[in-house]
C-alpha cells in the first residue's frame, strides 16, 4: 500500500513539475504506438484465437481451445515447427560467425574503410522481397544462373528451391547473404569499443594475432554478439517473407514454416481463428527460446540485459 | 543548409501536387457522350441518377491479361463522360495477394465499390451486394444462359463472371514433342488410358534428371490452385453431374469415395510409379513454353500468355481426358472458374455501381473486353462472331459445353466452404506429388473429415 501510494504521489509530483512533466509527455507517443501496434493486436489475436471465425460478415462463435487442438493435431503444424527450428539453426550460427569475421577484417582495414562498410550494408538495405526475388531467378534450374556457373564447370544442374532437401538451405543463403551487413555494423561497434591499450599490452606481451582474437576480440565483443544471437533468433522464428516469395513454403511442406502457416490458415482457409491460435503458439515459442537465450548469455558475459 | 531545407520543401510539394492531380484523366464530356444512357437509366426508369459528386473505386486481379487495365480505365473515363459527376479510379492488385486483399478489405469495412474477386470469399464474408432486378434483366437480356450459370447463387446474381468464359481447363499439348515422340499430332489423347500413354512416350531423361516431362503438374504456389488443378483429374473418378466435392444435397463431403482415393493415387502414381512428372519442373505453364512439358492442362487464359510469351510454341488444344477403365469412368465435362465482377457492401452508391458494373459489360464494352482477355462471349448476340470461331479453342468449349455433361460447379458452394476445402484439397495434393510414402487412402479420409467437421462448425451436418 505504502509502495503504491509512493508511485501514485511520485506520479502527481512529477506531473505538476514544469521540468520533469516533460520526460512523461515525450513517453506518450511511443507508448500510444506500443498500444495501438502492439498490445491491442496482441489482446485481440489472443481473444480471436478463442473463435471460430468465418470472414467479416459473420459473428464470432466462441471455440475455446480447439483452435489450438485442432492445430496440434494437424501434422503439418510439426512440420512447420521443425522447419523453424531448422531455419534457425542454418541461419544464426553460420551468419554470426561470417559478420563476425568480416566485422574484424573491416576493423582492420585502413583505406577505403566507409566504402567497404557501404558495401557490406547495401544488402540490407534492399528490401527482402526484392532480394528473395532475385534469389530465386538466380536458383532457377533451367535459367539460373548458378546453374548455368555449374554446368559451366561440368556439374549437374541443382534444383535449388524444388529439392525437399535443398530448399531450406537455400533460402537461408539468402538470408544470411542479405542480413551480413546489418550483423557486421553491429559487431562493428563493439569492436570499436574495445580499449586500444589491451591490444598493445598483449603487443608487448608479444601475443600473435589469434591469441589477441581469442583473449581480447571475442570476449569482449560478446555483448555484441549476444544481441545479433538473440535479434536476429526472434526474427528468423517468424520467417514468412523470404518463404512467400521464394518457395510458397513448397516443395511439399519443405519450407513451411510456423509463421508461414499463419499466412496459410488465415488466406488460404480462411480461418482467421486458427491463424490467430497459430499466431498465440509462435509468440510462446519466442518468448521461451529468447527467455533461454537471455538466462544462457547473462551468465557467461559482464553484461546485463 | 537553408537553401537545401528549401529546396526540400520545395520539392515535398511539388510531389504532392503532382500526386493529388495525378490518377484518372477527366474526359470532356461531349454531346454524343450526354445524350447515351447506361443501363441503371435504361432498366429501372424510376431511378433518379445522382447528381452530387461520386468517386467509385474498381479492384481487379487481371495484370496478367495484358491491356485489360488500360482498357478497364478507359471504359471508366467513357462512364465519366456520360455521368461528368462520376469518377471511377481503377487498381490492379497482384494475383499472388489477393486472397489476402480482399480478405483484409472486407474484414475492415474497406472494401471497393466494385471489385473483381473470388466468389467464395465475398460470399462468406457477406460482403457482396446481390443485383438488383433491373441489372437482373440486364443480365438475362445480354448473356448467354451458360454465362447467367456463372454467377447465379443460391438463386440470386452477384455480378457477372469476372473469370474468361470458357470451358475451364483444357489439355493443351506441344504438337512438335509428340511429333518427335512418334505421336500422331492431331489426335491428342481422349481417355486419361491413353494420356497415360502418351505421358510415358514424351518423357526424356539426361543424366538422371528428367529433362522433358510427359505432363505438367501444378504442385506449387497457392494451396487452393493446385487442388483446383488436381480436383480436374478427379473429375474422370467421379460422377460431377451430381457429387464433386460434396453430395447432391451439400450435406456432406465425398472425398472419401472410391473414385477420389483413386484419382489420388493415380495423380500420386504420375509422380512415383509412371514418372511421367516431378516437382522439378518450373510452373506448368513456363515448363509447357519452354518445351520442358509436353501435356498440362489450363484455361483459356493460356492461350493468350503462348501467343504473348512463347509465340513459336507449336501446340493444340483438347477436351480434358475423360475417364475409362482401369483409371476412372466418367466424361469430363466443362467446369469454370468462377470470379465474379460485383458491387461490395462498402459502396456507399451501391446503385451507381451497378449501373458501372453493368456498363462494363454492355455490347460494346463486353466484346472489348472478351477479345483481349481471352475466352468466349458472354453476349447473345456475339455468339456468330467469327472473331470467337477462331479462337484456338472455340471447338473444344462447344465440346465440352454441348457434347459433356454439365458440371456441378463447384464455386457455387452453398456453404462458402469451396475455398478451404480446396486449399485443404491442395495440400493433400502436395503430399502425394512430393511424398513418396504418401498414402492416398489416408489423405483423403483426412480430407474428407476436416471436410465433415467443417460443415459441423457452421451448422450444416
Amino acid at each position: 500500500m505504502e509502495a503504491r501510494m509512493s508511485i501514485g504521489k511520485k506520479f502527481i509530483h512529477d506531473i505538476s513539475h514544469p521540468i520533469l512533466r516533460w520526460g512523461y509527455i515525450f513517453v506518450i507517443p511511443g507508448l500510444l504506438s506500443y498500444l495501438l501496434f502492439t498490445f491491442y493486436p496482441t489482446i485481440r489475436s489472443l481473444i480471436q484465437s478463442l473463435h471460430l471465425i468465418r470472414g467479416a460478415g459473420n459473428p464470432w462463435v466462441f471455440n475455446g481451445i480447439n483452435n489450438y487442438l485442432d492445430i496440434f493435431k494437424d501434422k503439418i503444424f510439426w512440420g512447420s515447427l521443425k522447419n523453424t527450428f531448422y531455419y534457425v539453426a542454418l541461419t544464426i550460427p553460420l551468419g554470426t560467425i561470417i559478420s563476425l569475421i568480416l566485422a574484424v577484417v573491416l576493423n582492420s582495414i585502413v583505406k577505403a574503410r566507409g566504402f567497404f562498410r557501404a558495401l557490406y550494408f547495401i544488402p540490407s538495405v534492399a528490401g527482402v522481397i526484392a532480394v528473395g526475388i532475385v534469389f530465386s531467378w538466380m536458383y532457377e534450374p533451367y535459367l539460373g544462373v548458378l546453374n548455368l556457373l555449374l554446368s559451366k564447370l561440368g556439374f549437374p544442374r541443382l534444383n535449388w528451391l524444388r529439392d525437399l532437401k535443398m530448399a531450406m538451405p537455400s533460402i537461408a543463403v539468402m538470408n544470411i547473404w542479405q542480413t551480413l551487413g546489418y550483423n557486421v555494423v553491429i559487431f562493428l561497434a563493439g569492436l570499436l569499443a574495445i580499449p586500444a591499450e589491451l591490444y598493445e599490452a598483449a603487443d608487448i606481451d608479444g601475443a600473435k594475432p589469434l591469441r589477441k582474437l581469442l583473449s581480447i576480440t571475442i570476449p569482449l565483443v560478446a555483448p555484441s554478439m549476444w544481441f545479433v544471437i538473440i535479434n536476429n533468433t526472434i526474427r528468423n522464428l517468424q520467417v514468412f517473407s523470404e518463404i512467400f516469395v521464394m518457395t510458397g513454403g513448397g516443395p511439399g511442406h519443405a519450407t513451411t514454416t510456423v509463421g508461414f502457416r499463419v499466412y496459410q490458415y488465415a488466406f488460404l482457409y480462411l480461418s482467421f481463428g486458427k491463424a490467430s491460435a497459430n499466431v498465440m503458439v509462435l509468440l510462446l515459442i519466442i518468448l521461451a527460446v529468447t527467455l533461454m537465450q537471455l538466462r544462457f548469455f547473462e551468465r557467461r558475459t559482464q553484461v546485463e540485459f | 543548409m537553408k537553401k537545401a531545407v528549401i529546396s526540400l520543401v520545395i520539392l515535398l510539394v511539388s510531389g504532392a501536387l503532382i500526386f493529388a492531380t495525378g490518377g484518372q484523366e477527366e474526359a470532356a464530356p461531349t454531346a454524343a457522350a450526354a445524350a447515351e444512357k447506361t443501363p441503371i437509366e435504361e432498366y429501372n426508369h424510376s431511378f433518379a441518377f445522382p447528381t452530387e459528386k461520386i468517386e467509385l473505386s474498381y479492384w481487379h486481379v487481371l495484370g496478367t491479361r495484358p491491356g485489360f487495365h488500360d482498357l478497364a480505365q478507359e471504359i471508366g473515363r467513357a462512364y465519366s463522360a456520360i455521368h461528368p459527376n462520376v469518377s471511377i479510379s481503377v487498381r490492379e492488385i497482384p494475383n499472388a495477394q489477393q486472397r489476402a486483399i480482399w480478405s483484409a478489405a472486407f474484414e475492415s469495412r474497406t472494401a471497393p465499390d466494385i471489385g473483381w474477386t473470388e466468389a467464395q470469399v465475398g460470399l462468406m464474408a457477406k460482403a457482396l451486394v446481390p443485383a438488383p432486378d433491373w441489372a437482373a434483366r440486364y443480365m438475362e437480356d445480354l448473356f448467354t444462359p451458360y454465362t447467367l450459370s456463372l454467377s447465379k447463387v443460391k438463386g440470386k446474381y452477384y455480378g457477372w463472371s469476372g473469370a474468361e468464359v470458357d470451358a475451364g481447363q483444357m489439355l493443351y499439348y506441344r504438337k512438335d514433342l509428340f511429333r518427335e515422340a512418334g505421336l500422331n499430332p492431331d489426335n491428342p489423347p481422349e481417355f486419361i488410358p491413353d494420356l497415360l500413354e502418351a505421358a510415358e512416350k514424351l518423357t526424356k531423361w539426361e543424366g538422371g534428371q528428367m529433362s522433358q516431362a510427359g505432363i505438367a503438374l501444378r504442385y506449387a504456389g497457392g494451396h487452393q490452385g493446385i487442388g483446383d488443378k488436381f480436383s480436374k483429374y478427379a473429375a474422370a473418378w467421379v460422377d460431377t453431374r451430381k457429387n464433386f466435392y460434396y453430395r447432391e444435397d451439400f450435406t456432406d463431403v465425398i472425398f472419401d469415395d472410391p473414385g477420389w482415393i483413386e484419382a489420388a493415387q493415380f495423380f500420386h502414381d504420375l509422380v512415383f510409379k509412371y514418372k511421367v512428372t516431378n516437382t522439378t519442373l518450373p510452373t506448368p505453364i513456363q515448363a509447357f513454353g519452354l518445351g520442358l512439358a509436353a501435356m498440362t492442362n489450363r484455361e483459356s487464359f493460356f492461350a493468350g500468355w503462348l501467343k504473348e510469351n512463347a509465340p513459336d510454341a507449336e501446340y493444340g488444344i483438347a477436351p480434358l481426358a475423360s475417364g475409362k477403365a482401369p483409371f476412372g469412368r466418367y466424361r469430363t465435362g466443362a467446369m469454370p472458374w468462377l470470379a465474379l465482377n460485383c458491387v461490395t457492401v462498402d459502396s456507399k452508391n451501391p446503385d451507381v455501381a451497378w449501373d458501372f458494373n453493368m456498363y462494363m459489360v454492355n455490347e460494346e464494352n463486353e466484346l472489348r473486353i472478351a477479345k483481349n482477355n481471352g475466352g468466349m462471349s458472354r453476349l447473345k448476340s456475339a455468339q456468330d462472331d467469327p472473331f470467337f470461331k477462331e479462337l484456338p479453342y472455340f471447338e473444344v468449349f462447344q465440346t465440352m459445353t454441348t457434347e459433356r455433361p454439365i458440371v456441378r460447379n463447384v464455386y457455387l458452394d452453398p456453404n462458402t466452404l469451396q475455398a478451404e476445402l480446396e486449399a485443404k484439397l491442395g495440400e493433400a495434393a502436395v503430399d502425394l506429388l512430393t511424398n513418396e510414402n504418401a498414402d492416398a487412402g489416408a489423405l483423403m479420409k483426412d480430407m474428407a473429415a476436416y471436410g465433415r467437421k467443417r460443415l459441423k462448425e457452421i451448422g450444416v451436418r
